[in-house]
């Protein structure tokens, strides 16, 4: 694998000062392009291929955001750019009330119906009416609004998996079982703020302004992570 | 002494669940970190906020004041003989990327020196983050909840209305979460391609 700064100084010296990098490192050329670098390894200097891994200080690989020496980093900043662009149309999108009346809201209701469905398996005394969940028992409600419905999150999984560059028979397998991962998550999220706030409304406050939305975004970050692993390689770079 | 590959000193997570087990470990720590030493980590956002203020709203807020996690916003609204109106802005919401951002870079792979220059880069680059939502929350209180106050007499047209409201929700349900995930990714670019499977599994092209 190539190493960045090792590319970036043969390429960008002198015919001298390459040719002296040469001399003094006589596998550098070979060491830089196949991912090993050379170390000594007894007194009478053996040398050994060491596998390094990358994102270290010596071995920092392709530069994310770097030149056109680096197929790597230009397909990174063509992710960032396409992830920036989809994420602010759909964010725009969900925005607009004719989506929210169709879409955002009916799915928010049907989120708290869900929930009030499962909590009623193991608690009779909960009820879902609209996009709330109440408690029969003292009164404690929550109501599911925009920013608790995970659409934002999936809207952000969604945008990294169209940057992503994957044949489309893909990326929609990856939507699909992403909304499900994150909507999974989120009818967790709202189940466990509705026995929380009946515990504690400083542990509610805590983990519904801070907390969870954390959590819901590493959880689309994870099946982001997983999911573009299962790419096949060769059909991502067609 | 027996040859053969010599693991690197300071080897990154060898997978991904490695790097979700060290975030696991992380995540929390940096919550916590994060939750209590508030007061001074949004010392920046407020700085960089009242310079906002001073700049495109001294008409309408006479400051902004830290009190503890809060910032109490004054306003020039009269509320009834000496008074002004004021209202309270919670900081910490704008800024939930920060401990996401920090769990993760300590959860990445690099020598202690290099990550305590990513935590510092990171944490700097969100500072803006968190003074965008906290000033779209003070235009956004003043352009929808307080228009109707008397003395209020400040004409919202429209479209800054709109683009308040979405600038309010960008900057309160996105770019706060999504902004400590990027510095992350764009501060550990190499790691977090390499998690991605190479994005898009493609090698680098071997070099001459």
């Amino acid at each position: 694998m190539c190493d960045g700064r090792m590319c970036e100084y043969l390429n960008g010296t002198s015919f001298r000062r390459r040719r002296d990098a040469q001399r003094l490192h006589p596998r550098l050329h070979e060491g830089a392009g196949s991912g090993a670098a050379w170390r000594s390894t007894g007194p009478r200097g053996r040398r050994a291929a060491i596998p390094r891994p990358q994102g270290t200080r010596d071995n920092p690989g392709p530069h994310p955001f770097g030149s056109r020496r680096h197929p790597s980093g230009n397909r990174l900043a063509r992710f960032a750019i396409i992830f920036l662009a989809v994420q602010i149309g759909l964010f725009a999108l969900e925005m607009l009330e004719p989506v929210r009346r169709a879409v955002i809201n009916p799915w928010t209701s049907a989120l708290a119906t869900l929930s009030g469905w499962i909590v009623s398996v193991f608690d009779a005394n909960v009820a879902a009416s609209g996009a709330v969940l109440r408690s029969l028992a003292n009164g404690f409600a929550v109501e599911i609004q925009a920013g608790c419905n995970g659409v934002e999150a999936c809207i952000t999984l969604a945008a990294a998996i169209v940057a992503f560059p994957a044949p489309w028979r893909y990326r929609i397998l990856g939507l699909v079982l992403g909304f499900i991962a994150v909507q999974a998550l989120n009818l967790v999220r709202v189940i466990s703020l509705f026995y929380l706030g009946q515990w504690s409304m400083k542990a509610f406050e805590f983990a519904h302004l801070y907390l969870w939305q954390a959590l819901i975004l590493i959880d689309a970050l994870v099946v982001f992570l997983v999911w573009a692993r299962h790419v096949p390689k060769a059909a991502a770079r067609g | 002494m027996a040859e053969g590959p010599v693991a690197a000193p300071d080897a990154p997570p060898a997978n991904l669940r490695t790097f979700l087990l060290a975030a696991l470990i992380w995540l929390p720590t940096a919550f916590v970190a994060w939750y209590w030493s508030a007061p001074a980590v949004q010392t920046g956002a407020w700085l960089t906020a009242s310079a906002l203020r001073a700049l495109a709203m001294d008409s309408l807020v006479s400051g902004i004041e830290v009190d503890g996690r809060l910032f109490e916003v004054v306003t020039r609204i009269p509320a009834g003989g000496n008074g002004v109106l004021t209202f309270s802005v919670d900081p910490l919401i704008y800024s939930c990327g920060m401990p996401l951002f920090a769990g993760l870079t300590l959860a990445s792979s690099g020598n202690a020196g290099a990550i305590i220059v990513r935590l510092l880069a990171g944490l700097l680059v969100l500072v803006p983050v968190q003074a965008f939502g906290v000033v779209m929350v003070i235009l956004k209180t003043l352009a929808f909840d307080l228009a109707a106050a008397p003395g209020s007499a400040l004409a919202w047209t429209p479209a800054a209305r709109e683009a308040i409201a979405l600038g309010y929700q960008l900057g309160s349900l996105v770019v706060p979460g999504v902004a400590g995930l990027m510095a992350w990714a764009a501060l550990n670019g190499a790691f977090a391609a390499e998690l991605a499977g190479g994005l898009g599994g493609a090698k680098p092209a071997k070099q001459a």
